[in-house]
């Protein structure tokens, strides 16, 4: 609700995303997943629930929220790559909001092929299947004493093989200089205006207040990083607001900034996407109640602790900026997230759906089997209870996700009508007296009008 | 001017089917009242400040880090004309002070419609309350916001209370006798989502002794229009020697009605609390209270922190 009546005009290009795809609008729905989790018993009621341990989860593991990430060596892993939910949760709340979200994803694979999509879509109960098996035999395999690091993914699967294929090649191109850079007088500046596909994707100047805070904040974000490269990498040479990308984060403040990188040839030029924090909206499930000192502690925590090793993405980092908490990382083509509209052909088949739903659950049970203070070993608790019926629980989760996958289908239709009834805030009437400062204002920006579907 | 103020040591064991275990400790301030009065004749106002953590639910930006911070609960202007009296601020609801009223124990547990949401102890409206003659209680009628006294308006519907506390044998011993009854119609949220309560209870509200039990009945929970659900709630208090304060209280919310066929049993919790305090000096007491809190298994999975046993040591001081 504070987003609403502060930054109105941003809040409705999220809503105006969520009423398009319905993929957009599972990808926008975290707070509605919370609430019925907590309020619906068809949601959250198992006979596999577990109370203690609280495990390591990402809160909101849908298929576009995993991707490739090039890890200090250079090598390019599979891994969670949105941290904005993580949090200590219960584990079947990530592990039903992967399959869902999997099952969901049929529904944008083959966008330019009906009886492809018909074809996928009819298959939601095999994928859901091996999502659910994917999760169990990794849990399996960590409680037997495989090392979180051993438990991989296929990189053969076709969905996995295209995505590491296509960042190997874009990382080495540096894709993104060409697509967000243009070099003015032998200097590498950002563009401006609109520099995708999307319309709604544009860059704008930032406020100089902004502008001016840039080094200090990214000072503050290099000492967070593992092994931090000299200042003089992060020299900035340009820096611009970016509006669109992500759904749920929509609303967000996002910078890009371009900075030095290596050398001062124009060549080697890092592009760095800086993007507001906020809490990770879960709410309370333990005694404790907060686990994590702040957004940047929660961020830098669950993301070092999920991956397979701490550096897998050595310049994703976190600071505070104008009094935001910012999350910091490297805006590079060479680690690309799944698209599930990119699901097609040879990616968009019941088969390849379903092994990419089986390594996207292994990569969510090595999450989950990260020790916490509650537990050094999770995995061999959720085994012990899984292990009671395996099958009768990978039923119990099959049923429980394709339900409120249908449920998330109608909710859509929904939304949709609410917001053509109440209006791009729902209904939410902007008191004059919400509007931020004038600096605030001015680094909250005017985003391109909504496009509604 | 008026003071009240409840800290507390409370220790929560939260355990689960699979033998499990977490627990956690802390000091905890659950009430910090400060009241203002002020009177001229029939004119009347009231002004009450609490302390709250400035970040709930797990979230960690708050104010200024997640600060205590003080919020108006209630800041009323009122008028009592012979047996009428009528205010408009943010105003304490008709009911839950009522209920307060009898089990004079908050500083052990909230009344568990508080407690679970369903209805608000204060809103911002305007409410009038017509005594009864020869003490036989008072009839009531509120408008509201309906949104709770912690946050803005989100709709154009108001929400309506009507209330009744009726004690029907005003003298001699049964004068403790009391039955409460009220109904609450309203709506929530921008979608306007239907929050509808009816609630009855019978109380015997002697100083020295109280017993009480009451049910509520909801249609209308959490945004959610068509989920009913209902709640029953039972005490006993007691001084049974000067000083020494002895409370147990229980009850039992079914938080859906609706049953599903793939789910056994009914989504419920369940709450126990036991108390023993001593009035160490007239406006200062010391309790210390076990309570258990069991959510049916149905239930678990959405509350997996519900299931715990809490043992608290509390301080109350009220002037």
């Amino acid at each position: 609700m504070p987003l609403i009546r502060t930054r109105p005009a941003l809040v409705a290009g999220k809503y105006a995303t969520m009423a398009g795809r319905l993929y957009d609008y599972h990808r926008g729905s975290v707070p509605i997943y919370s609430h019925d989790f907590r309020t619906k018993a068809s949601v959250s009621a198992s006979h596999y629930a577990l109370a203690s341990p609280l495990v390591l989860g990402t809160g909101d593991p849908h298929p576009e929220n995993f991707g490739v990430l090039v890890a200090a060596d250079g090598s390019l892993e599979i891994e969670p790559n949105d941290f904005d939910s993580a949090d200590r949760l219960p584990y079947l709340w990530d592990l039903r909001r992967l399959i869902v979200g999997v099952v969901i994803g049929l529904s944008a694979s083959n966008p330019d092929d009906a009886a492809a999509g018909e074809l996928a879509l009819g298959a939601a109960e095999p994928v859901a299947r091996a999502t659910v098996e994917g999760y169990v035999d990794a849990v399996r395999r960590m409680a037997d004493g495989a090392h979180r690091r051993d438990v991989g993914v296929d990189v053969d699967s076709p969905i996995i093989a295209d995505l590491l294929d296509r960042s190997a090649d874009d990382l080495a191109d540096k894709a993104e200089l060409g697509e967000l850079t243009s070099t003015i007088d032998g200097k590498r500046v950002l563009k401006r205006g609109v520099y995708g596909d999307d319309s709604q994707e544009t860059l704008a100047d930032l406020p100089r207040i902004a502008r001016d805070t840039l080094p200090s904040a990214l000072e503050a974000y290099r000492r967070s990083l593992v092994a931090p490269p000299e200042a003089k990498f992060f020299t900035v040479l340009d820096a611009a607001r970016k509006f669109g990308g992500g759904v749920a984060s929509w609303p967000r403040v996002r910078i890009l900034v371009l900075v030095r990188g290596p050398s001062d040839s124009p060549d080697d030029d890092v592009v760095l996407e800086m993007r507001e924090l906020i809490d990770s909206g879960l709410g309370v499930f333990g005694p404790q109640e907060v686990y994590f000192d702040s957004p940047v502690h929660r961020v830098l925590s669950t993301s070092r602790a999920a991956w397979r090793r701490p550096d897998a993405a050595p310049l994703w980092g976190a600071a505070t900026f104008l009094g935001l908490p910012v999350q910091v990382r490297w805006e590079t083509e060479g680690q690309k997230t799944f698209r599930t509209r990119r699901f097609a052909k040879a990616l968009g088949t019941p088969d390849a759906n379903a092994s990419f739903g089986r390594d996207a659950a292994t990569v969510l049970a090595r999450v989950h089997g990260a020790s916490t203070d509650e537990s050094a070993a999770p995995a061999r608790e959720l085994w012990r209870i899984i292990s009671v019926d395996p099958e009768d629980f990978a039923r119990e989760q099959i049923r429980v996700a394709l339900e409120y996958a249908r449920q998330v289908t109608e909710d859509h239709q929904h939304f949709n009508n609410a917001l053509r009834r109440l209006g791009p805030t729902l209904g939410v009437v902007i008191d004059p007296a919400d509007a931020p400062h004038p600096d605030l204002r001015a680094l909250y920006g005017t985003p391109p009008a909504p496009a509604l579907p | 001017v008026g003071l009240e103020v409840f800290a507390q040591y409370a220790y929560r064991r939260t355990l689960d089917d699979n033998g499990s275990a977490e627990w956690f400790h802390r000091f905890e301030l659950p009430r910090a009242h400060m009241a203002l009065d002020a009177q001229s004749g029939r004119a009347r106002g009231r002004v009450v400040v609490e302390a709250v953590r400035s970040a709930a639910e797990g979230a960690l930006i708050g104010v200024a880090g997640d600060s205590l911070v003080m919020r108006l609960r209630e800041a009323h202007a009122g008028y009592r004309y012979g047996p009428i009296e009528a205010s408009a601020g943010v105003i304490p609801t008709l009911l839950i002070p009522e209920l307060e009223g009898a089990w004079r124990m908050r500083v052990v547990a909230a009344d568990p419609r508080e407690h679970t949401g369903l209805i608000a102890p204060a809103d911002l409206g305007v409410r009038a309350r017509v005594l009864l003659p020869g003490g036989y209680g008072w009839v009531g009628a509120g408008a509201y916001n309906g949104e709770g006294y912690d946050s803005r308006e989100l709709n154009r519907g108001k929400n309506g209370e009507l209330a009744a506390s009726f004690r029907p044998l005003p003298s001699g011993l049964a004068q403790h006798l009391l039955v409460v009854g009220a109904y609450q119609v309203g709506s929530t949220g921008t979608g306007l989502a239907r929050a509808n309560r009816a609630t009855g209870g019978l109380f015997w509200d002697d100083f020295f002794i109280g017993v009480g039990a009451s049910a509520t009945y909801a249609w209308g929970v959490d945004d959610d229009g068509s989920r009913k659900s209902w709640l029953v709630d039972a005490f006993i208090r007691s001084e049974p020697v000067p000083a020494l304060l002895l409370s147990i209280r229980g009850s039992h919310w079914v938080r859906a009605t609706e049953s599903d066929p793939q789910l056994e049993g009914e989504d419920t919790v369940t709450w126990m609390t036991a108390s023993a305090g001593y009035r160490l000096e007239d406006p200062l007491e010391l309790h210390t209270a076990v309570g258990r809190s069991l959510p049916s298994d149905r239930a678990r999975g959405s509350l997996p922190d519900a299931d715990h046993w809490e043992a608290r040591l509390i301080t109350r001081i009220v002037f």
